[in-house]
């Protein structure tokens, strides 16, 4: 092989694996975190946006232990919103949705019938602009292998569940910088402080 | 190249430039798709994702660039468009200078994309085909260098590969013709180690691609996302067009006719925009029947020529085309008539080298030439203004209006 043919072709192989290796190593320093954790109460929806825009946090996971969020036939849009411009702000990556058993019959029966929706074992996908959406009841919920931005809404859990949503924090299962209550009483909010180690 | 070509060639290119840029920025709204593609531009400059994430974004990236240069105004919106559809008149005059050389048709073909109505139509507007048409005549006019003048332009074929694939998905049963093409002529010509070529050929046409295609996507693993997730990605993007996509507008869909039906019927249709009593304004999306419909008439001949008389390179055009059309029949969702811009080239091609065939068939190649090339001009020189939304007596374009399916908007 001429040395020049074989140095093309090696600048090349080179090249292509510098492009993998950037792909592989720029998204995730990208990423932003808070550098203590925070549990923030608010009392409506429109709030949520505002705080997770004034985190200054980017490219992150999302869960929502919510009933309603964009990829259902919500009764809440601002909520739905706030996640819809939180993915497209490059807020939020990925949002991992979780509702409660109890209500996971009605929902499983409305997303099966769109054809937006991919059916998995564990739930469903659905896909915001760029990111995905997965929709899967608590029972079946594995949390995410990286700190997350949390938001409950407590009223439609039972003391149980958020005792359990409350110990998968506590127990370090479920990492997360920022914890966002909405319409939650101060109880709620203090059960979430202890959890995180916050007093 | 004769000194009489040079002179047609210039013409060409400066009424190219003249269609292509004349009036061009004046209205200082939205046409068509650019509501979509220059919010996707503007989207991916301020949060590194487009509103159209299905699809590739390359061309958002050239509009992100020419609005960074030129401001959000027409003229970072459209110039590139402009500006690339010349560049594309100019390279189906070099793809075709090396495939017929000595011959009337690459002005032919040069001249039958440059007078275009629909080709002008639609290089005045921010569009996602025009880019993808450019990048892959590039790499076709350099894998052309490269297999039949032996040029070293091979890894610069495989960066216009890279742009092609990073545009659109138009070409992807075309691009494996254009390889196998050359790989064939290059071990026919130059008698080279077929392992050698076969290693060169891989290594430049799929790792580089590939790199380009990543890095295009550079602002958006910016936004936190890693190469799995882009796997993930990709792949949800096919998973909505293939089970999961809709058009907007149907009414548009239906009256650009289905993919079969863009090269064997008529098709007009528009807006008509203003009437003073006088004069009116349209803005015509036109298949120019007149000669869309000989295309493959066209097609039947050169195919017959270069299969009695072995001529491969007589066969790349119609193979391409070919190539580029499969694409509609075989992917579940719905096409807009100005897909057809994928196949226009060779369409173009394939119909001038069928003009001089017939014409070297009954004496009279360059009789031949001159007549069609007149027609060209007049045709296209006749469309030009009702393609580009000028003022216009109605009364001259009644032939034409009479075909056209008009929506009025005032």
């Amino acid at each position: 092989m001429p040395a020049k043919r074989r140095a093309l072709l090696t600048a090349i192989v080179i090249f292509f694996c510098s492009v993998i290796l950037f792909s592989y190593f720029y998204g995730p320093t990208r990423r932003t975190f808070a550098s203590r954790t925070t549990v923030l109460s608010v009392q409506s929806t429109e709030q949520v946006l505002q705080a997770w825009e004034t985190s200054g946090l980017k490219g992150r996971v999302a869960i929502c232990f919510t009933r309603y969020l964009n990829a259902l036939e919500t009764k809440e849009s601002q909520a739905a919103k706030a996640t819809e411009l939180a993915m497209n702000h490059g807020i939020i990556r990925k949002v991992y949705h979780v509702p409660p058993d109890s209500a996971w019959g009605e929902i499983q029966g409305s997303l099966s019938r769109r054809n937006d929706m991919r059916q998995t074992p564990g739930g469903f996908i659905g896909i915001f602009d760029d990111g995905r959406v997965y929709i899967t009841p608590l029972s079946r919920f594995t949390p995410a292998p990286e700190p997350a931005l949390i938001l409950v809404e407590p009223k439609i859990w039972s003391r149980d569940e958020l005792l359990r949503i409350a110990e998968l924090l506590s127990s370090g299962r479920l990492a997360a910088d920022l914890v966002i209550m909405v319409r939650g009483s101060d109880r709620d909010a203090e059960l979430f402080r202890r959890a995180l180690g916050l007093q | 190249m004769s000194q009489y070509n040079w002179k047609i060639l210039a013409v060409v290119l400066v009424a190219a430039t003249l269609f292509r840029f004349w009036g061009t920025f004046d209205y200082n709204g939205f046409i068509g798709d650019e509501q979509l593609i220059v919010p996707s531009a503007l989207s991916l400059m301020k949060y590194g994702t487009t509103m159209e994430w299905k699809f590739p974004q390359m061309n958002s990236l050239i509009i992100a660039g020419s609005i960074s240069l030129f401001g959000n105004n027409p003229v970072g919106w459209r110039i590139s468009g402009a500006v690339l559809g010349i560049a594309s008149v100019l390279l189906v005059y070099l793809i075709a200078r090396i495939l017929f050389p000595e011959s009337p048709a690459p002005v032919l073909a040069a001249s039958l994309l440059a007078f275009d109505p629909f080709h002008i139509h639609f290089c005045r507007t921010a569009m996602i085909e025009t880019p993808v048409v450019f990048f892959f005549l590039l790499f076709l006019y350099l894998m052309l260098e490269y297999c039949e003048r032996g040029r070293p332009t091979l890894v610069w074929a495989g960066v216009a590969m890279g742009l092609t694939i990073a545009t659109k998905a138009y070409f992807v049963f075309a691009i494996p013709v254009v390889i196998a093409y050359a790989v064939y002529r290059r071990l026919k010509r130059r008698q080279e180690n077929i392992g050698s070529l076969v290693i060169d050929n891989a290594v430049t046409l799929t790792l580089l691609p590939m790199a380009i295609y990543l890095l295009s996507y550079i602002l958006w693993f910016g936004r936190g996302y890693s190469l799995q997730e882009f796997f993930q990605f990709r792949s949800d993007a096919y998973w909505v067009f293939d089970t999961n996509y809709s058009f907007a507008h149907d009414q548009i869909l239906s009256q650009g006719g289905k993919p079969w039906e863009w090269f064997v019927k008529p098709i007009s249709f528009g807006h008509h925009l203003f009437n003073d009593g006088v004069r009116d304004r349209f803005t015509i999306e036109i298949n120019n029947p007149l000669f869309r419909l000989m295309v493959l008439p066209s097609l039947a001949v050169v195919l017959v020529h270069a299969l009695k008389n072995r001529h491969i390179n007589d066969l790349l055009p119609p193979l391409l085309f070919a190539a580029s059309y499969l694409l509609f029949f075989v992917v579940n969702r719905p096409f807009n008539s100005y897909s057809a811009l994928a196949l226009l080239p060779f369409a173009y091609l394939t119909l001038a080298h069928g003009v001089t065939i017939v014409g070297d068939r009954y004496r009279c190649t360059k009789e031949a030439a001159a007549l069609f090339l007149g027609c060209v001009f007049i045709t296209g020189t006749y469309l030009f203004p009702i393609a580009a939304g000028f003022l216009v007596p109605a009364k001259l374009y009644q032939p034409v209006l009479s075909i056209t399916k008009l929506t009025r908007v005032f």
